[in-house]
Parts: structure tokens; sequence; C-alpha cells
């Protein structure tokens, strides 16, 4: 591949990605805990 | 840069994809224990941990090689480790194969690759669901395929890294039985085309005999070998949204507990991704399937098996293996029998892009380049909630030092007796621990016999387990006509420790038992007037069955480190001429 062409892709990956990661962190801290609607009061494996 | 630049970048990516994955093993001090994970400080050397308790042999030789691996590091290091070693070894193995595949692969393609490899609903949902070593299988089946393919071509030097490939898929029984899977597929392929046989066999009698562990103690050992059929419906594989389970499966997800799916795969995501992995398969997927026949035999066989519960007859068929054939337990199951499938999915997206990209080149070459890199990173934006589900099962959780404490006692050479967790249950979720269900950490911990609740509290009912001495200690704890101390003592338990955090914990009647330890969160009491060793497998079995299954685990053992070594050696020695040797 031609050096350029790096360069050009290698910032554009780099800001998706580090968009990506950034909102993908604060969508994990701020997600809300697990909802099901067959949810039971009792503990089930898997959950 | 350049040429240098571009050849890192692959792995680069991958390890940033990973870091974001397990991002809390990293910012947290601690182990790993959610849903099926468990790591302690030092895993012990126990008869379970060979598959001779009162068990069946799920985690072997897993157990085996933790409990080396914790004897010189800390659990804490080998949970670090082992997890983000395998997602490693996925996404770097991953890229390496699309470039025996195909031709001149660019460095987009194998970025893609990498980053699908590691960032698939397969890989997440039995990440979350703490299936690490399901995926030291995955991860191994990248780095197996080529090494496959230069033993069938007669290179000698090949076979180090096969052996020790086919052990470290080998870890669990579910894993073995996938790279079986894929060893017998290549038989047959190479039997059609009558080419390489008693290579082919002789890799066969390798996988066969890497299977030694967990077959030889499920044999002898004392758990029964089928399970509650209920299982079967249970664990079969689950929609993940409107319009069925196959095009869950499609997409490779599919997982039976609804925990472990990421949001976006129950709407819009997920459809689009079905979109594309049928554009990927139609674009790709002939290529693969030609190229590595084998894996594509395989990859049709598990993909059925792990739909098998929803095609007519397939369930019955099932729920009845399972009752009365032992072993067959290991298929209620369903999704994870997709394993191969993954590999051909993500291999064919490497090849379409690929073939992509030199479509658009011919256009605009600038155009083609950027578009495909851009497509790098498609996987993380179909499904970019994914890290939410792997982080609530990685949050690593510091013990109590009532734990600690208990643990302290109950190792001592002096202690005699059974150890019996309660509350009477599987699975927990500690006050102490993070917010997923755990399953129990003593087990994994203590030297000392431990009797635990073996049955799975699901939604659909509780889903029976196998091990014998649990039913005789669940029927005396069932007792109601004597106190609790008594009906232990009756049953030689001779040691109660106590989750005191968890539900009906406050209600156990402990008036007889004395206690020893009496924290907040754990509470351990000793049992008055059982004050023998309980029976074993030594006296059920006998010595020589359980020498025979320790020799077969040490051989298995000494077999992976040699093949370790042995691989490194011919890797080594093979870079030093030529550094283009690398991924032929």
């Amino acid at each position: 591949m031609p050096n350029f062409l790096s360069i050009i892709i290698t910032p554009v990956i780099g800001a998706v990605l580090a968009f990506l990661v950034t909102f993908t962190l604060v969508q994990s801290m701020s997600a809300s805990p697990d909802q099901n609607p067959a949810e039971q009061a009792a503990l089930v494996y898997g959950k | 840069m350049g040429r240098g630049f571009t050849r890192v970048l692959p792995d680069a990516l991958v390890a940033v994809v990973v870091l974001v994955l397990t991002w809390p093993m990293w910012t947290t001090a601690g182990y790993g224990l959610a849903r099926d994970m468990v790591f302690s400080p030092r895993a012990p050397w126990t008869l379970d941990a060979i598959g001779m308790g009162s068990s069946l042999p799920r985690a072997v030789p897993l157990d085996g090689v933790l409990a080396a691996a914790t004897s010189v590091v800390d659990g804490a290091v080998v949970f670090r480790v082992a997890v983000a070693g395998v997602l490693l070894a996925a996404g770097w193995g991953a890229h390496r194969l699309l470039a025996v595949v195909v031709q001149e692969v660019s460095p987009a393609a194998r970025c893609l690759v990498g980053v699908a490899a590691v960032w698939n609903p397969y890989v997440v949902e039995r990440l979350a669901l703490g299936q690490w070593a399901l995926l030291a299988t995955y991860a191994a089946m990248w780095w197996l395929l080529p090494v496959v393919r230069r033993v069938l071509a007669g290179e000698r030097r090949a076979w180090w890294a096969s052996v020790c490939l086919i052990l470290v898929a080998s870890l669990t029984p579910t894993g073995g039985a996938l790279v079986l899977m894929v060893v017998v597929a290549t038989l047959v392929v190479v039997v059609v085309h009558r080419d390489s046989i008693a290579r082919a066999v002789r890799l066969l009698l390798v996988a066969v005999a890497a299977q030694l562990p967990w077959v030889l103690a499920g044999v002898l050992g004392a758990a029964s070998a089928t399970s509650d059929p209920l299982g079967v419906e249970v664990f079969a594989a689950r929609a993940e949204r409107p319009g069925g389970v196959w095009p869950s499966l499609l997409t490779t997800g599919g997982v039976w507990s609804p925990f472990q799916v990421p949001a976006s795969l129950t709407s819009w995501g997920g459809h689009a991704l079905t979109v594309l992995v049928v554009v990927v398969l139609l674009a790709g997927g002939a290529r693969m399937a030609r190229r590595e026949q084998a894996l594509a035999l395989a990859a049709v066989v598990g993909f059925v098996l792990a739909g098998l519960a929803h095609l007519p007859g397939g369930g019955d068929a099932l729920a009845w293996a399972v009752e009365h054939v032992p072993g067959s337990g290991l298929l209620r199951d369903g999704q994870k029998w997709l394993l191969p499938y993954v590999v051909v999915v993500v291999s064919s997206a490497g090849i379409a892009v690929t073939r992509a990209e030199r479509a658009l080149r011919r256009r605009d070459s600038d155009l083609g380049a950027l578009l495909v890199g851009a497509m790098a990173l498609l996987p993380v934006v179909l499904v970019p909630d994914a890290a939410g589900r792997t982080w609530q099962a990685l949050e690593p959780v510091t013990y109590p030092d009532d734990l600690t404490r208990a643990v302290a006692v109950l190792d001592d050479p002096d202690a005699v007796g059974e150890v019996v967790t309660l509350p009477w249950a599987s699975y927990r979720e500690f006050s102490w621990g993070n917010p997923v269900s755990a399953a129990d950490p003593l087990p994994r911990w203590t030297e000392r016999p431990t009797v635990v609740s073996d049955a799975l509290l699901t939604e659909s009912g509780s889903v029976a387990g196998e091990d014998t001495r649990a039913r005789e200690v669940e029927t005396a704890l069932a007792r109601t006509d004597v106190p609790l101390a008594e009906s232990l003592a009756a049953a030689d338990v001779g040691w109660v420790l106590v989750y005191a955090d968890q539900p009906g914990a406050a209600e156990l009647d402990t008036s007889g038992l004395t206690p020893v330890v009496d924290g907040s969160d754990v509470r351990l009491f000793r049992v008055p007037g059982a004050d023998r060793e309980p029976e074993s497998s030594v006296d059920s079995a006998g010595p020589v069955a359980v020498a025979a299954v320790a020799a077969v685990d040490a051989a298995w053992g000494v077999a992976l480190l040699g093949g370790l070594l042995g691989g490194l050696i011919v890797a080594v020695r093979a870079r030093r001429p030529s550094r283009e040797v690398t991924d032929q």
C-alpha cells in the first residue's frame, strides 16, 4: 500500500475508533441492569 | 511508517478492541468471578480437579491446568492473562489465517477480520457467560487450521504446533469435542481426495488422545454420565430478535440465556447483521469453503447441531440422547457448536472485503482503500454495546477476608471431613461480588473436598445435576425431623460454610454447630461428631483408577509443554533465515 494511503487511512480509522471507544465506554457505564420481562424474583442461572 | 506500520496495524487494532472488551480487568484489582468463570488466588489440586470427584468432569483438564498455573503465579494474574490471551490469540490468528487463504490480502481486510474475530456475538455472549475456556478452543482453531494444512503437506516440524494447539483447544470436554469434529472432518475430506490419509489418521489419534483426561474420568468417576433432559429445552439456542432462532444463529448469536445478549442485537443492529452475514457468505463463503473444506464441513455440522432442538423431532431426539447416552449432555447447550461456523463467517468477511476492495480500486484506488479501511470497524458499529455485556462478567471481585480465613482453616492439614456451602444453591449473587450470578468459588479454592448444589435454577425450571454426593447432602438438608447439625453429621459432612449475605442465610438453623469463623460475609462451622474423611473415588473406583487418571493428566500436561516448547523453537528457527516464511 502506498505511504500516502496509510497516512490518510490511519487518522480516519483512529478518529472513528476513538469515537466508538468513547461512545462504548460511556454507554456501558450508564447501562441499566439486565431487564427481562420473564425475570423471576429468584436468582436464575445465567443472570 | 509504510509497510512496517501496515504490518502491525491489524495486531494493534485487535489489541485495542480486546482492551475495550476487557476494560474492567485492567482498572480494578481482584479475581474473575461471574457466571461460569471462577478464578481464586490458588486453584486446588483435588480429585475434582482431575474429574475424579463426585461431579462430572466438566472442567477437565482445565481445572488441573489452573491448579498448575496458580501454583506458580497468583490467580488474579492468571485470570487476566487467560482471558486477554485467548481474545488476542483469536484476533491475531484470524487475520493470519486470512493471509493464508487469500493471496495479497490488504491490511484493511486483515484489520476487519481481526476485529470481527473478537467483536462478534458468539465471542461476546460466551465471554459474558464466563466461558473463556471455550474461547480458548476458538482461538486455537484459527492457528490450528494452517498448521493442519502443513501437517497434511508432510511438514514434520508442524507436528509440534499441531499437538500444542489441539491440547489447548481441548481444555474442556466441549472444546475437545469441537476440535475432534474438525479433525474428523479433515479425515473425511482427505479420504474423499485420497490424499495424506495416514497423516490425517495420525492427527485424529492425537486429537483422540487429547480427550483422554475427561473421557477416562467420566468413565471411571462416580457421577452419572447422563443428564436431566430438561436441559435440552432450557439450553437450546434462542431467538434474540423477532424472526426466529435461525437468523440469530446465522449471525453467530443465539445463546440460551437472554442476559448475555447485547441490546443492539435484539433490534435493528441484529437485522442489519443478518443481512450483512448473508452478503458476506455469498461473496466469500464459497472461496472459504473451497480452501478450508474440513472447516466448512464442521461448520455445517455445527450449525445443524446448534439448531437441532428447533428442528422437527430434534428436541425429542436430543432429550432421549441426553437422558440415555453417556456424555450426550454436551449437546444440550446448542449455540456453542457454532464455533467452526464463526470461523467461516469471519474469514468469509475478509474474503468479501478483499474482493470489494479490488473492484473499487479499479475505479478509484483512494476511495477503495478508504471505504474498506472504514469497514474494519463495522463489527463494532453494528454491536456498539458489546462491551456492556462483557464488562459485567469481567469486573474483578475482591474476596472477603472471612472467606480467605475460612479457606485457611479448611486447608489445615489436621482438618477432617467435607465442607458444604449454604444456603443450598449452585449460583449466587454475592453482595461483595459484581451484580451477576456466580458459581461458588470455594470448590475452586480450598483443597478440602467440597459439596455444592449442582442443580441449575432457570426460568424454565430446575435442571437436575449429576453429582451423587450432592444428592445425598441435599436429602440430609431436607430432613426436618432432626436439627441441621445432626443430619449433616449423619451424612458425614464435617464443615458448613454459610454465605451470610444470601437470602435464607439468616434463617438457617446453626444450633449445635461449632462456629470457627464468624464474619459478616462468611461463617464457617465445624459439625460436631463428623470426624472421618468421606468416601472418595480412591475408595469407590480404587487407587489404581485414580492413579491412571492422574498419570494421563500428567502426560497431557507434559505433551502440552513439549508441544509449546517445540513449536516455539521451530517458529524461531523458521524466522531466522527469512522473515518471508511467516504465514506460509
